[in-house]
């Protein structure tokens, strides 16, 4: 993906690219985030280059212009559906006004997001829907409320439109962050599927936290973006000076200001992430105090890290720098900066999503899992430390690895030895069937519970590239565990009954690993937490507490986590009749 | 901050504040029982009246010479099928209500705004089943303080002449009727929803909608000036009734203030200013859906004129089936989290006579519970609870099950001191069996059945209008 302003050509260049791409012209943030003239701030992403029908309708992604508040569907373009007819535009009643670009906003970001995890994680990327199809479908005007959010029912991303206090429209479809965050949603559904089920308040927290994430630094990604929070420090001369390139004045004047522009009209959406997360200072209680107990808070502070994790890594980039400009440093160089750094940690997060276990995942469980992912692929972090940046921020936010075997903080590689008896690598790299045999013969060595169902959900082979173009070839398996049991019985496990639940009531213990094989078939990681592991006491009185025992509807449950973001409902220890 | 946080708490008793409508008569029935501070009930008689889907309870106070009447809600979303009689129903119930109080009634107690418990105070042009009520003259009106007139008015202005006590009761209240709003906009909207998909969401959004809309002005009105004295109450407020019934004590366990639903909110996550921070987010959130009320042609009317496509792409159908049901699933998650909020907005009164507690706590939840069910000494007090009205219908989540399980007089020996329990509910209104949340709830109405001497309104026969249990004190 590239965010440098087109020239207009969108011609395939076999030299450049193994794949032909297209330009399309998009918001760079929103209507409410204007280029310093006043004008339509946007940007270009380059996505593959596919046949496209109406809609625009490609391989992977069918934008259907239904609104169901209405019940009317809005007409789009038949006529040179692969052309960018915006590029150069920058009016921007032009493009509020104009179906066609909504159309042509959400499907550019939504590809270019897709594109974004494919490349970090090296290989494509399945959605999640129940029955397989590779179409997600995305309707920029689906019904008229402050909202917008992905189902997994109606395979679909849903943006809505409403109307500000002043009755100017607003659409959530123009929001580049929004329309992130519900792709990511989309996406996590299709690499986790369980993460939509209730568990810890790490998990619940993770979905909503970890798609704030992938849109920020989407963002970030854009140096026209990075340039406008940057106008508040900026001279005349175009330079800043290195007395203002400091974390205080990056978080608490650039990125601050644009913060206030971005949510500006977006109350009660997710869109105000990046300014609630400013709000939450470093402090190693955090993580474990109570005002960060509830889900949604949990998900802000893991915003918070990571946001203060980039601003961080951008200082360190331009510290490299700061001998060759003495009088400060223009604003183009530290605008670069930043747009790498955003890019760069936006991959490293997409990445640690293969080291993390499938279930049940927490906070310190995702730490280990990035440092690990940028280990494998840069042994040696001398030059920017990103993941000392990562360690030490974390910490500052009281969130140890998981790990605490190793100084680093990744993950062990596991212990014993594993028979391949009856198994062919070659087949373990695409047969589930083929990995449960290995599961089976090594049961006792990966300390699989035996009295679990287990099922292999998925298997994956990799190939990921470094920025220095190092290759690392895996092939990642993710298995999963259920167990029922009724509640009586969790004391004879070593589990913890929470407190007034009814011992009669049947409970689903969930378990599972991600075994991770390196390219001649050896076992590299085993990341795991199994059904009987003390985390379940956790989780039972967790979803408790939240009162989410009996939800099981997935595609409610993000429409819902919105709008909890805001009411916060009351969580109650009551069970119902 | 502890003297301005006590200027917001509700003043309890109003005159009347419109000026257009007639005052109540003035009687002098509550002086007269006032000259006798000794008197005390020897019995008391419930009627449950059967409005179908609604409560309508009057409490009957006997004495050696006297009479003392309060109605306790008089409201229905669905009236009860096949009654014998004619004419509009609810006047008929206003009139036997009449007949029953022998013309006069000490008290109204309107427990929330809900259509389902005050649409029988509605009065148009001195009409209807409102104007019969008001004509039995009470002396007093008992509302929650969330209705409180001048918390309403407060909410119209800015914030910025208020107190921040009184501007954040302000920001409450004027989320409430934000909340009204949008609930006229989900009626609105789930008449476009077409499809047989659709019916069952179009049912229970159609019934949400209508209970929480504002269409309930006339009986709010009418509420409001019907009597000379009104108390807007809270936790621990007196109600207003002690004068009014001799040797009854009234207790008001809910709703909490916003300071007194703030110290639980502390006590679970030790930052008072994120409560309220979070308060004002919410009434946003409100306010948000209430501009979307205001403006139904945005939602309705094309948004591209210019664009709007005659015939549905044929690869669109199932898209469009989906995101129908699930537009409607959404509303209908909104509109149940407004109509739980009303809830909790709803008094919850405990009359102690003599050795008998009787519990009505309206449709209160429990976020409206949690106060009072924290406070020293309560659990014990209820505890000893003689008669239960069940609240919200019977639906799951309105008896707290720690409340049941703590009822004493709970049994399955039939005898004197058994507990009772009143349920006035209607099948088939409201929530689903399939998905356990159908009103009243199966396994919670076999528990009143088994462990209490249950009174239900769908018991009743077609010429039955009321169920009537005297109880000795």
């Amino acid at each position: 993906m590239t965010t440098r302003r087109s020239n207009g050509k969108s011609r395939h260049d076999p030299v450049r690219h193994d794949v032909p791409m297209r330009q399309w012209t998009i918001l760079a943030q929103d209507p409410g985030v204007p280029a310093a003239d006043g004008s339509a701030l946007t940007t270009t992403v380059s996505v593959p280059a596919e046949r496209l029908e109406r809609g625009p309708k490609g391989h992977r992604v069918h934008v259907i212009d239904y609104d169901a508040s209405a019940d009317r569907f809005y007409r789009s373009r038949t006529t040179g559906v692969t052309s960018d007819p915006f590029a150069g535009v920058t009016d921007i009643r032009q493009l509020v006004r104009d179906p066609y670009f909504h159309q042509q906003n959400v499907y550019a970001i939504t590809m270019a997001t897709l594109c974004e995890f494919e490349g970090a994680l090296g290989r494509p990327v399945n959605w999640g829907f129940r029955d397989p199809s590779h179409q997600l479908k995305v309707s920029p005007h689906a019904f008229a409320d402050a909202n917008a959010y992905y189902s997994r029912d109606s395979e679909s991303l849903n943006f809505g439109y409403f109307s500000d206090g002043s009755g100017t429209l607003v659409f959530t479809c123009l929001s580049h962050d929004i329309v992130v965050h519900e792709t990511t949603h989309a996406l996590l559904d299709g690499l986790r599927p369980f993460y939509l089920k209730p568990s810890s308040t790490d998990q619940a927290a993770f979905h909503e936290g970890f798609s704030d994430i992938v849109a920020l630094l989407s963002v970030f990604r854009s140096e026209e973006v990075v340039q406008k929070a940057l106008a508040p420090i900026t001279q005349k001369d175009r330079r800043i000076p290195l007395g203002q390139l400091t974390e205080e004045d990056l978080t608490g004047t650039s990125i601050a200001k644009l913060a206030e522009q971005m949510g500006a009209a977006l109350e009660g959406v997710p869109a105000a992430a990046l300014r609630e997360s400013l709000k939450i200072k470093p402090d190693r209680r955090h993580y474990t105090s109570e005002p960060f107990a509830e889900e949604h808070d949990r998900g802000e502070l893991l915003v918070a890290v990571v946001v203060r994790a980039f601003v961080k890594t951008w200082l360190r980039r331009l510290a490299l720098r700061r001998d060759d400009y003495v009088g400060g440093i223009n604003v183009a160089v530290v605008a670069e900066e930043g747009a790498t750094a955003a890019r760069q940690l936006l991959r490293i997060c997409i990445r640690a999503l293969d080291y993390l276990p499938p279930v049940d995942l927490t906070f310190p469980d995702y730490l280990s899992a990035l440092l690990t992912a940028d280990l494998q692929l840069y042994p040696d972090d001398d030059k920017y430390r990103y993941r000392e940046t990562l360690t030490e921020t974390f910490a500052s936010f009281g969130i140890e690895p998981a790990n605490r075997d190793r100084a680093d903080g990744a993950w062990d590689p596991p212990c014993g030895d594993f028979s391949m008896a009856g198994t062919h690598f070659e087949r373990m790299q695409r047969d589930p069937t083929e990995v449960f045999r290995f599961i089976w013969e090594n049961r006792d060595a990966l300390c699989v519970e035996p009295n679990a169902f287990t099922r292999v959900i998925s298997v994956r082979p990799v190939v990921r590239v470094s920025n220095d173009r190092a290759i690392l070839r895996e092939t990642v398996v993710e298995y999963v565990q259920t167990l029922k049991v009724w509640a009586n019985e969790l004391a004879g496990m070593g589990i913890e009954k929470p407190d007034g639940m009814r011992g009669s009531r049947l409970i689903t213990l969930y378990g599972g690993g991600s075994l991770i094989f390196d390219e001649f078939g050896r076992l590299k990681f085993h990341i795991t937490t199994g059904v009987r592991s003390t985390r379940q006491s956790d989780r039972l009185r967790s979803l408790w507490q939240r009162g989410h025992f009996q939800s099981n509807d997935a595609s409610a449950r993000i429409a819902k986590m919105h709008r909890d973001r805001v009411l916060r409902p009351v969580q109650t220890l009551q069970e119902g009749w | 901050m502890a003297a301005r946080t006590k200027t917001a708490e509700p003043r309890t008793t109003r005159k009347p504040a419109a000026k257009n409508l007639p005052a109540a008569k003035k009687t002098h029935a509550g002086a007269r029982a006032a000259k006798k501070p000794n008197a005390k009930p020897n019995r008391v008689t419930l009627r449950s009246y059967d409005v179908g889907f609604g409560d309508c309870y009057l409490l009957t106070f006997h004495y050696a010479a006297m009479e003392r009447h309060v109605l306790i809600d008089f409201g229905s979303t669905r009236l009860p099928k096949d009654k014998v009689g004619t004419g509009n129903y609810m006047e008929r119930v206003a009139k036997r209500i009449a007949e029953d109080c022998g013309g006069k009634l000490h008290a109204v107690v309107a427990t929330h705004r809900h259509k389902d418990h005050i649409s029988g105070f509605a009065m148009k042009n001195g009409k209807g089943p409102g104007a019969i009520i008001r004509a039995l003259n009470p002396e007093l009106v008992i509302q929650p303080w969330t209705e409180d007139p001048e918390a309403r008015r407060d909410a119209t202005k800015p914030s910025k002449n208020l107190s921040a006590a009184r501007a954040r009761r302000a920001l409450h209240v004027g989320a409430l009727a934000d909340m009204n709003r949008y609930a006229g906009f989900v009626v609105e909207s789930s008449r476009r929803l077409k499809g047989a998909h659709l019916k069952g969401l179009r049912e229970q959004l159609e019934f949400l909608g209508d209970d929480n809309e504002l269409a309930n002005r006339d009986a709010i009105t009418n509420l409001m000036t019907m009597s000379p004295k009104r108390s807007y109450v809270y936790f621990g407020a007196k109600s207003g009734l002690d004068a009014l019934l001799p040797g009854v004590t009234t207790r008001v366990l809910g709703p909490p203030t916003l300071d007194q639903t703030r110290s639980i909110a502390v006590q679970r996550s030790s930052d008072k200013d994120q409560f309220w921070h979070l308060n004002a987010e919410r009434a946003g959130f409100w306010s948000k859906r209430a501009a979307i009320a205001a403006a139904p042609e945005i939602a309705f009317a094309p948004l591209f004129p210019d664009h709007v496509e005659k015939r549905p792409p044929w690869d669109a159908g199932w898209y469009r089936y989906h995101a129908q049901r699930e537009h409607a699933e959404s509303m209908l998650s909104i509109v149940r989290s407004l109509d739980d909020q009303m809830n909790n907005t709803s008094l919850i009164l405990l009359f102690e006579v003599g050795r008998k507690l009787l519990l009505f706590p309206g449709d209160a939840q429990y976020e409206n519970w949690m106060y009072a069910l924290g406070q020293p000494g309560m659990r014990k007090l209820l505890g000893k609870v003689s008669l239960y009205k069940v609240g919200h219908h019977g639906s799951l989540n309105a008896t707290p099950r720690d409340l049941w399980s703590g009822f004493a007089q709970r049994g399955t020996k039939r005898g004197a001191d058994r507990l009772m329990s009143f349920l006035s509910t209607c099948d088939n209104v409201h929530g689903s069996e399939d998905r356990h949340t159908e009103v009243p709830r199966r396994p919670l109405v076999d528990a009143l059945s088994e462990e209490s001497e249950l009174h239900d309104t769908r018991r009743l026969r077609n010429d039955e209008y009321s169920i009537v249990r005297t109880i000795p004190v």
